[in-house]
C-alpha cells in the first residue's frame, strides 16, 4: 500500500517546497538523475531537461504548463537500453499513460525509472504559451490562478487562455505515479498532498527523507469528481460534435482533405513507437506503372497516394492504446481535428475490450491477445 | 445500376476455406465468378492493410474466409483474424463508413456448398448495394 | 492372374486396413524410416474418417486433424504424400507366408477399371453412365453412378467401377479423353515382403436390422445413427440439417434409441460399444445448431461418456443444449401410416410403461467385428475373441496370437478416436520394437543441386492445361494463353492438354531449357492436385520446387461458373496474372535441417513413463528417466490384481528389471526438476537428484508424472474403520484379510470425488474396479450380500461382460442421483446406508459391514511443472493435449508428450498403451537425424524491428523470441511452422514470411481487382 502523506508549503512557495523535496531525491542519491520540464534561455517554453547536479535545478518547473513533447518518448529513450541507474521523471498524467502503454510494448522498462506524477490541471499550447510570456502572464501569477482553480475544481482560462482541447477534455487528470504529487483539493500555498508509492516508501524512510502527517483530505474526491465529470461531459460533447461533422466516407474526407501526408501526427504520438513506420517501408513503395494503373482505374488519383489508408491502419495499431494526450492536433500543420478522431474512435474500440489504456501495466493490450468467446456473431461471422 | 457486378477479394486459410473451395469445384457446386481468391496460409496471416487496400483501390467486397474456431491448423489464427476484423470494423463505422462489405466467414474444407452459398450470397447483397463508394474517390 | 515380383523386405512393414489405426501406425512407422506398405480393402483409404463432419468433444471440425506436426493435418492425405508409404488401395490378402519377421503376403490387387494416374476426376464418365445405384458411403442414403468417386475427398482420388453394377456398356470409355478407363482390367496377384504385419481391420456397424423390432428398413424414418452422420455432414446433400427421409420435411421431434446391437446379448453382442452415447450425443448438439427448435430424447440404459472431457460435454448436451435422456427400455416401436411418425413405447425406471412420437428415430448402432475377419483368422490363425474381436494380452495391448502380427485400433475391440490414435501409435512402437534388429536401409532420393536464381530476372514459364478438354467447355484457352503472353516477364505461356501426364511434364522440361525459363506458372487444377507432381520434377532437375506457382482455374473456375464462359474466362485471366504477379515476386527457398538431439527425457517413473523410455531404449536411444519418489512404480505398488486377471506385481517386477538391465535407460530416483530451455531444435533440462545436479540436452520431453486416489472427504471416510476405499479393499482381499471374514453385507458407492462439483469428470475406472472387488469378494465369500450404489454404471468395452457376471452372482446394483446422494449413518455402532432407489420409488436403508468407496482418480499438482515445462494443464489439472482427436498426448510444442494418469484416468493397459504410443511418436521425432523446416518460414528485418514483442505474444508454437541484448525479434527456424500470424502483429513489416511478404501479397491483391 501506498503512503499518503502531507507536504507543508513553506511561504506559501508550492513550486519551490516542491523543488526542495525533489532535489533532496538527488542530493540523497535515491536517483541519480531528475527529468525536468526546464525554462528554456529565450523564456518562452519549458523542455524536460535530463539534470544530475542538484544545482542545476534552477529554472526547472515542476508546474510546467506546456508539453511540447511526450515524455513518455523520452522515457522510452532513457530506458529502453541499458539504463543502470536510477532516473526520476517529472511527468504529466498522460504521459505516465502513455509510458504504462508503452510499457506494455517493450518500449520502456520501468526497473529504473522513478515516475513522479504531479495533478494536471491542463497545458496550453506552446505557441500560445509563447504568447502569455510576451504578454508577460506568466509566472508567479499564472501558477497563483490555476492553483486556485485547482483547489476548487474550478474550470479554467487561466489570463484569458484556453487549455489545449486534449486538456479539455481529458478525464484522467490524476497520475498513477511512485511519487504523486496532489494539487486538486488542496490550499497550495499551505500544503499539498503526497503519495509515496511501494517501489520508494521504505528506502525514503531510511535516507531520512519523512515526512510529518498522513494525510486526509475528505473534499478531494469531491474536486476531483467534479473535475473529472465537468471534462467528460465537455468529451462527450467534442465527440458528438466531431461525430455529427463527420458522418460518412465523403464528409471525413472533407473534414481531412487538407491532410498532406506529412506523418506529423504519427511522429508527435507515443504510441507509435516503430523505428520506422510501414508507411515509409517497402511496402508502399508502388512500381512506377502501379501508379499508372490507378490513375487509369479511376481516371486520376491523389498524389501523393495512402492519405485514407495511412489513417485508418495507424487506427487500427494505436487506437486501443490512445491515451488522448493530444500532441498530434499540436502537431498537425493542417490543423485538422485529429486528436478528437482518434479518441471518439478509440474509445468506442477500448470499450469492445474492456480496455483502458495506461490503466495497468499488468493488463494484455486488445491487438496482443484474444478470447475464444468473444465476438460470437450468428452463425460465426462477423 | 442493373448490370453492376461487383468484384470480390477473398483471404482464404490454406487448410480450410482454400480447400472447401476446391471443394465446391469437385462437387460442382455454381456460383457467382465474381470473386478472386488470395491464398495464405491462416486466416490470421489477413493484415488489415489488405482489406482497406482492397476496397479503396477497386474491390466492391473482401471476404476473409478461415477454419471455424476450434479448428485453426495453426491453433488461434481464426480468433486472431476475428479480433483484428472487429477493431478494422469498428474503427469504419465509428468514421461513418458501412462495414457490411467485409465479411469474416468460418468455412471448414467440407463445407464446398457453404462456400458457394456465401460468395452467391455476398455477390448478391454487394449487388444491391452497389458500387463501393471507397474504390471511386480520387482523393482517397 | 498376373504375378509381380515382390517388394518389400524384412525392415518393411505392412498394415492392413487404413482406417484411423491403420493410418496413424503406418504415418508413425514410415516417420521413423520404415517403408510401410497400407493395405485398404476398399477403394479409397480412410475407413470411418471421412464420414465425420464433426467429432467430440470439441464439435470441431473432423474432415482434417488440425495438427502441424506429422502425421499432421489430415492422415489420409499424409498418407499419400509420405514417401515411405506404398498405398495397396482396393486389394486383398490372399495369405500370409513365411514366418515372423520375414513374411511373404500375397495380395490381390482388384481392378479398378480406371487408372487412378490418369483420371482427372473431370466427371464426363458420370454423364454418360446409365447405371444408379445406393452410394455406400453415408449409409445408402444418396445415389452414385456404376463409376464414381467413393467421396469427394478420395484418397487414391480417382474414379473406380464397381464391377457388380456395371453393365459394360462402354459409354465412360468413349467419354474419358485422357483414356484413364479400361474395362478389361484383371485383378493382379503379387507378393509383399514385410518383417512385421499390423492389423486394423476396424469394425462393421451393427446390421440394425437385425433388431427387427426397430423397424430399420421397413419404416422410412428410421435410420442408423451412421445415416444420421452423413445427415449432419455439411456436404451432404441436406448441407447438414436435418430433413426427414420420407417426406424431405425439417425434423421436429427426433428419438435416439442408444445400446442398438450393443449390451445386448440376444443379438450376440453383449459387449458395450463404448462411443455410441458420446457420437449420439454429439449428432443431438449437432442437429440442434442447425435447428434449434428440433426435441431430442435419448432412451437409454446408462450413459457412458468416460473419456476426457465427455462429462462436461455430457453435462452441456443435457443442461445447454435441452437435449431429453430418459433412463429406460424400449418396448415397441410402430409406425403411424399416415405421417410416417414414431410411436415408442418404453419401460421407465419405476416399473411403469409411456409412450411418446417422434418424427424420426436413430438407432445409435454398435460395433461388431468386420464379417470377413472371421475367414481370415481360420487361414492365418488367429485367434479372436468370443465377440469376435482380436484376442489380446491386457498388457500387450498391440500383440496378437501370432508372432509378428500386431493390431491396432476397433478390431481390438470399440474405441474411440483418441484412443485409436493412441493404440495406433502404440502399435507402431510395438512393430518397431519387434523389427528393431532389422534396421531399414537409408534410402534418400538423390537430385541435382539447383540452379542460382536469386539474381537472374524473372523469366516466367505459363502453361494452361484444358484439362483434358474439359475446361474449354468454360474457358476460352486460346485467349487466355494469347493475353498471358503479355504479362510482364512472361517469356513463354503455353496451351496443355493435361499437365499431370509425363508427356505434358517432358514438354514442360524441354520449354524450361528452350526459354531459360526459371519461374513456372501451372494454370490449371487445384495446387493440391497437382503440387506433389511439380515439385518432384522440378526437383528432378534442379529447379527449386518452391518457384512454381498455380492458377486454379479448375475447381475454382472452371467447375464453378459452367454458366458465365466469358466471365469465367476473364477470371480465369485474372487468377493468371495473380499468379504471375506472384511468380515475379517469389524467391527460391532453401530449406534448413536442424539436428535432433537424439535422447530422451521421461519424467515420471510409473508405468506410463518405464513403458515409453523402454521403447526409446529398445530402438537405441539414451533415456534419461526422472522420479520424484524412492522407488520406481508409482501406482502400480498399489496394485494388486485387474479385472481381466493380470498381475499388476509381475507386470512391475518386469518393468523394473528391464528398466535396470538396460544400458541406455539412466533413472534418477528422488529427483527434482530445477530448470527448462527451449533451443532452436531440442530441449535442456536441470534436475537435482541424490548425486548432485545434472543438465540434459534433449530432443523429446515426456511427462508421466501420474495421479492419485481422491481421498474422500464424506461418507464418515477417516472416522470409522469400516469405511474404506477400492484401492483399500484390494489390498485386503489380496492379502486375505481377517478383516473380510464373515461379512455379510458390503456397500460399495461409486463416483466418490468424481462428477461432482469438485471432479466435474468421470474417473473412467471406478466402475470396473468395483466389479472387479466384487467379484473377488464374492469368490471368497459366496455368501456376502453387495450392494454397488451407482449413477451410471460405466464398464465399458469388454468391461461389460464381467458387469453381466456380477450381476448374474447376485451382485446388486442401485441408482442414485447427485441431487439424492446415499447417506451413511452410524446406528448403535452399525454402519446404515439409506438412500432413494427409484426402481421401488421409495427409500431403503442398507445395514453395512463395509463400506467401500470408489474413489476418483485425480492429477498429481503439475501446477509448477506445467510451468517450468511451457505446457497447459486443462480445468481438471490433467495436461493438454494439443488436439483431442489427432494428438491426443502431443502438447502443441513439438517434442513434448503426455501419458498415464497426468493425461487423464486410465486403466493400466491403457496406461501402457499411452507410454508405447508416445515413445513412437517420440521416435518419429529421434530417428531422424535432423528435421527439415517448413516452407514458408517467418523472418525480421532487424532494421524495423522494435522489439515490441507481439510477434512472440502471437505466436502460438514458441518459435519467437526476443533478443534481450539487441532488443529485437528472432524466429527460431526450426520450430516455425509458418502460418504468418506474427507478420500481421507486426505494425511495421519488420516480421515477414517468406514467399508472402506484406509487399508480394498487396501485389498479388492488385492483380487480383485489375
Amino acid at each position: 500500500m501506498a503512503k499518503q502523506t502531507v507536504l507543508k508549503v513553506s511561504e506559501g512557495r508550492t513550486e519551490e517546497t516542491l523543488k526542495v523535496f525533489l532535489r533532496s531525491l538527488l542530493e540523497k542519491g535515491v536517483i541519480h538523475s531528475l527529468l525536468i520540464p526546464k525554462r528554456l534561455p529565450s523564456g518562452d517554453g519549458f523542455v524536460q531537461s535530463l539534470i544530475h547536479s542538484p544545482d542545476k535545478m534552477d529554472g526547472t518547473s515542476v508546474l510546467s504548463m506546456t508539453m511540447p513533447v511526450q515524455s513518455a518518448r523520452i522515457a522510452s529513450n532513457l530506458s529502453i537500453k541499458n539504463l543502470h541507474k536510477r532516473v526520476g521523471a517529472v511527468l504529466k498524467a498522460c504521459e505516465i499513460r502513455a509510458i504504462v502503454e508503452l510499457t506494455k510494448f517493450l518500449q520502456v522498462k520501468l526497473d529504473n525509472l522513478i515516475l513522479i506524477g504531479v495533478d494536471c490541471p491542463g497545458t496550453f499550447e506552446v505557441s500560445d504559451f509563447a504568447k502569455m510570456v510576451l504578454e508577460g502572464k506568466d509566472g508567479e501569477r499564472l501558477t497563483q490562478e490555476i492553483l486556485k482553480n485547482m483547489e476548487k475544481g474550478e474550470p479554467a482560462s487561466p489570463q484569458g487562455y484556453a487549455f489545449r482541447t486534449a486538456c479539455q477534455i481529458c478525464e484522467y487528470p490524476i497520475p498513477a505515479a511512485d511519487i504523486h504529487i496532489k494539487l486538486f483539493g488542496y490550499r497550495a500555498e499551505e500544503a499539498i498532498g503526497l503519495e509515496i508509492g511501494e517501489k520508494l516508501e521504505k528506502e525514503l524512510e531510511e535516507k531520512g527523507i519523512s515526512f510529518s502527517s498522513e494525510d486526509q483530505l475528505p473534499s478531494r474526491k469531491d474536486v476531483v469528481d467534479k473535475v473529472v465529470a465537468e471534462r467528460s461531459k465537455k468529451r462527450d460533447l467534442a465527440f458528438q460534435e466531431f461525430r455529427s461533422v463527420v458522418k460518412d466516407l465523403p464528409s471525413f474526407l472533407d473534414r481531412f482533405s487538407t491532410c498532406i501526408r506529412c506523418h506529423n501526427c504519427m511522429v508527435a504520438c507515443p504510441i507509435c513507437y516503430c523505428k520506422e513506420c510501414v508507411f515509409r517501408t517497402a511496402v508502399f513503395e508502388h512500381e512506377g506503372d502501379q501508379f499508372l494503373r490507378w490513375a487509369d482505374r479511376k481516371g486520376g488519383i491523389r498524389m501523393p497516394t495512402d492519405t485514407l489508408i495511412f489513417h485508418l491502419i495507424r487506427m487500427s495499431h494505436m487506437v486501443t492504446s490512445c491515451i488522448g494526450c493530444g500532441l498530434c492536433d499540436s502537431a498537425c500543420p493542417s490543423r485538422l481535428p485529429v486528436a478528437t478522431l482518434f479518441r471518439s474512435v478509440g474509445d468506442k474500440i477500448q470499450k469492445m475490450f474492456h480496455y483502458v489504456p495506461g490503466r495497468d501495466v499488468q493488463e494484455v493490450p486488445p491487438v496482443a491477445t484474444f478470447r475464444e468467446d468473444e465476438l460470437k456473431i450468428e452463425s460465426g461471422a462477423l | 445500376m442493373a448490370d453492376f457486378e461487383p468484384r470480390i477479394v477473398a483471404f482464404l486459410c490454406h487448410w480450410c476455406t482454400y480447400t472447401g473451395a476446391d471443394l465446391a469445384g469437385t462437387t460442382r457446386q455454381q456460383y457467382p465468378p465474381n470473386i478472386r481468391v488470395i491464398h495464405l496460409m491462416c486466416s490470421g496471416a489477413v493484415d488489415s492493410i489488405y482489406i482497406l487496400k482492397a476496397l479503396i483501390d477497386g474491390a466492391d467486397g473482401v471476404l476473409i474466409g478461415g477454419c471455424h474456431p476450434g479448428d485453426c491448423h495453426y491453433q488461434t489464427g481464426n480468433y486472431k483474424a476475428r479480433r483484428r476484423v472487429a477493431i478494422l470494423k469498428g474503427i469504419l463505422t465509428q468514421m461513418g463508413f458501412t462495414d457490411d462489405r467485409i465479411w469474416l466467414r468460418w468455412i471448414s474444407a467440407s463445407e464446398g456448398k457453404l462456400f458457394a452459398d456465401t460468395v452467391t450470397r455476398m455477390t448478391e447483397e454487394l449487388r444491391k448495394m452497389g458500387p463501393n463508394p471507397m474504390k471511386q474517390l480520387w482523393n482517397a | 492372374m498376373a504375378q509381380q515380383k515382390m517388394r518389400g523386405d524384412k525392415s518393411s512393414a505392412l498394415v492392413i486396413g487404413a482406417g484411423i489405426a491403420g493410418m496413424q501406425s503406418a504415418l508413425l512407422l514410415a516417420e521413423m524410416g520404415r517403408k510401410v506398405f497400407l493395405l485398404e480393402q476398399g477403394p479409397a483409404i480412410g475407413g470411418y474418417f471421412p464420414l465425420l463432419d464433426k467429432t467430440f468433444p470439441t464439435n470441431s471440425c473432423g474432415v482434417c486433424f488440425m495438427s502441424p506436426t506429422p502425421p499432421a493435418f489430415c492422415p489420409i492425405y499424409e498418407c499419400r504424400l509420405h514417401d515411405n508409404i506404398e498405398l495397396l488401395p482396393y486389394s486383398e490378402v490372399k495369405g500370409i507366408g513365411g514366418k515372423a519377421g520375414d513374411f511373404k503376403v500375397s495380395v490381390i490387387r482388384k481392378p479398378r477399371f480406371v487408372d487412378p494416374n490418369r483420371c482427372t476426376r473431370c466427371e464426363a464418365c458420370i454423364k454418360v453412365c446409365p447405371v444408379e445405384v445406393e452410394r455406400e458411403f453415408g449409409g445408402g442414403l444418396e445415389k452414385r453412378k456404376a463409376i464414381y468417386l467413393p467421396f469427394p475427398q478420395a484418397i487414391p482420388h480417382s474414379f473406380v467401377i464397381d464391377p457388380e453394377t456395371c453393365i459394360r456398356c462402354g459409354e465412360c470409355v468413349k467419354a474419358c479423353t485422357p483414356g484413364a478407363i479400361d474395362l478389361d482390367m484383371k485383378p493382379q496377384e503379387e507378393e509383399i515382403g514385410a518383417g512385421a504385419i499390423l492389423l486394423g481391420f476396424g469394425f462393421d456397424p451393427f446390421w440394425a436390422q437385425k433388431k427387427g423390432e426397430y423397424g430399420f428398413g421397413r419404416y422410412e424414418n428410421v435410420l442408423t445413427s451412421i445415416q444420421f452422420e452423413r445427415l449432419l455432414s455439411t456436404s451432404s446433400p441436406t448441407q447438414g440439417f436435418p430433413i426427414r427421409v420420407s417426406d424431405g420435411r425439417r425434423m421436429e421431434k427426433i428419438a435416439f434409441i442408444q445400446c442398438v446391437g450393443s449390451r445386448d446379448p440376444s443379438c450376440g453382442q453383449s459387449h458395450c460399444s463404448t462411443i455410441c452415447c458420446m457420437y449420439a450425443t454429439k449428432q443431438a448438439m449437432i442437429a440442434k445448431e442447425r435447428a434449434p427448435n428440433l426435441g431430442v430424447t435419448f432412451f437409454y440404459m446408462d450413459i457412458r461418456p468416460m473419456g476426457k472431457d465427455y462429462e462436461r460435454y455430457y453435462e452441456r448436451a443435457k443442461n445447454e443444449y435441452g437435449i431429453e435422456y430418459i433412463r429406460s427400455a424400449v418396448s415397441t416401436l410402430k409406425e403411424i401410416q399416415q405421417t410416417k411418425n414414431l410411436r415408442i413405447t418404453y419401460l421407465k425406471e419405476d416399473g411403469t410403461f409411456d409412450e411418446r412420437e417422434f418424427d424420426s428415430v436413430i438407432l445409435s448402432v454398435g460395433f461388431t467385428p468386420p464379417p470377413k475377419v472371421r475367414d481370415f483368422a481360420k487361414t492365418v490363425g488367429l485367434q479372436l475373441n468370443e465377440q469376435g474381436f482380436c484376442e489380446t494380452q491386457e498388457f500387450q495391448p498391440a500383440e496378437t496370437s501370432i508372432k509378428g502380427v500386431f493390431v491396432a485400433g476397433a478390431f481390438r475391440g470399440p474405441r474411440d478416436i483418441p484412443e485409436t490414435v493412441v493404440e495406433g501409435s502404440s502399435a507402431a512402437a510395438a512393430v518397431a520394437s519387434f523389427l528393431a534388429s532389422t534396421p531399414s536401409p537409408a534410402s534418400r532420393s538423390f537430385y541435382p543441386a539447383e540452379g542460382a536464381l536469386s539474381n537472374e530476372l524473372p523469366k516466367i514459364g505459363v502453361f494452361i492445361c484444358h484439362c483434358g478438354g474439359e475446361l474449354r467447355e468454360s474457358l476460352a484457352i486460346d485467349k487466355l494463353v494469347e493475353e498471358t503472353r503479355r504479362l510482364p516477364e512472361v517469356s513463354h505461356a503455353e496451351e496443355m492438354s493435361l499437365v499431370c501426364l509425363p508427356e505434358d511434364l517432358n514438354q514442360i522440361k524441354v520449354r524450361i531449357g528452350e526459354h531459360g525459363i526459371n519461374r513456372l506458372v501451372i494454370a490449371g487444377c487445384s495446387h493440391r492436385e497437382i503440387q506433389k507432381t511439380m515439385e518432384e520434377m522440378a526437383k528432378g532437375m534442379g529447379f527449386n520446387p518452391y518457384l512454381i506457382e498455380y492458377a486454379n482455374i479448375r475447381e475454382q473456375c472452371a467447375f464453378v461458373h459452367k454458366d458465365h464462359p466469358t466471365l469465367a474466362t476473364e477470371k480465369a485471366m485474372g487468377l493468371i496474372r495473380m499468379a504471375v504477379e506472384r511468380a515475379r515476386k517469389i524467391q527460391p527457398i532453401r530449406k534448413g535441417w536442424h539436428k535432433i538431439e537424439k535422447r530422451g527425457l521421461v519424467v515420471g517413473g510409473g508405468v506410463a513413463g518405464m513403458t515409453a523410455a523402454l521403447r526409446l531404449a529398445e530402438q537405441g536411444y539414451e533415456v534419461h528417466l526422472i522420479e520424484k519418489e524412492k522407488e520406481l512404480g508409482g501406482n502400480l505398488k498399489e496394485s494388486y490384481y485387474t479385472l481381466k486377471g493380470s498381475s499388476p506385481k509381475a507386470l512391475l517386477e518386469d518393468l523394473i528389471q528391464k528398466v535396470k538391465g538396460s544400458p541406455r535407460v539412466h533413472p534418477y530416483l528422488q529427483t527434482e526438476i530445477m530448470g527448462f530451455q527451449k533451443k532452436n531444435s531440442h530441449y535442456q533440462t536441470r534436475f537435482r537428484h541424490p548425486g548432485g545436479e545434472t543438465s540434459i540436452d534433449h530432443g523429446v520431453l515426456i511427462l508421466a508424472t501420474g495421479g492419485k486416489e481422491v481421498i474422500p472427504k464424506e461418507y464418515l471416510y477417516g472416522k470409522d474403520p469400516r469405511v474404506m476405499t477400492q484401492r483399500q479393499l484390494e489390498k485386503m482381499i489380496h492379502f486375505k484379510d481377517e478383516g473380510l471374514k464373515g461379512l455379510q453385507s458390503v456397500v460399495m458407492i461409486q463416483c466418490v470425488g468424481s462428477r461432482d462439483e469438485e471432479h466435474p469428470y468421470c474417473s473412467r475406472i471406478c466402475c470396473g474396479h468395483a466389479v472387479k472387488n466384487a467379484l473377488q469378494l464374492k469368490k471368497q465369500n459366496p455368501s456376502v450380500q453387495i450392494y454397488v450404489l451407482y449413477r451410471d454404471v460405466r464398464t465399458y468395452g469388454f468391461y461389460e461382460m464381467y458387469y453381466h457376471e456380477a450381476r448374474n452372482k447376485g451382485v446388486i446394483f442401485i441408482r442414485y442421483d447427485l441431487e439424492r446422494k446415499p447417506k451413511v449413518a452410524l446406528e448403535s455402532g452399525k454402519l446404515q446406508v439409506s438412500l432413494f432407489d427409484p426402481a421401488m420409488g421409495d427409500q431403503v436403508n442398507i445395514p453395512a459391514d463395509r463400506l467401500i468407496l470408489s474413489t476418483g482418480v485425480e492429477p498429481n499438482d503439475n501446477r509448477s511443472l506445467a510451468k517450468m515445462f511451457d505446457v497447459d494443464l486443462n480445468p481438471d489439472g490433467f495436461f493438454m493435449e494439443a488436439n483431442p482427436k489427432s494428438a491426443p498426448l502431443d502438447s502443441v510444442d513439438r517434442g513434448k508428450f503426455f501419458c498415464g494418469l497426468c493425461h487423464s484416468p486410465n486403466f493400466i493397459e491403457d496406461s501402457i498403451s499411452q507410454g508405447n504410443a508416445v515413445a513412437a511418436r517420440a521416435l518419429a521425432l529421434l530417428s531422424k537425424e535432423a528435421l527439415e523446416e517448413k516452407t514458408y518460414l517467418a523472418y525480421v528485418i532487424k532494421r524495423l524491428c522494435c522489439g515490441c514483442g507481439l510477434c512472440v505474444a502471437t505466436c502460438p508454437y514458441g518459435a519467437r523470441v526476443i533478443n534481450e541484448e539487441e532488443g529485437k525479434a528472432e524466429v527460431l527456424d526450426g520450430l516455425c511452422q509458418g502460418c504468418g500470424n506474427c507478420v500481421v502483429s507486426c505494425r511495421n513489416a519488420a516480421s515477414q514470411q517468406r514467399n508472402f511478404e506484406k509487399g508480394l501479397n498487396l501485389a498479388v491483391l492488385n492483380a487480383a481487382i485489375d
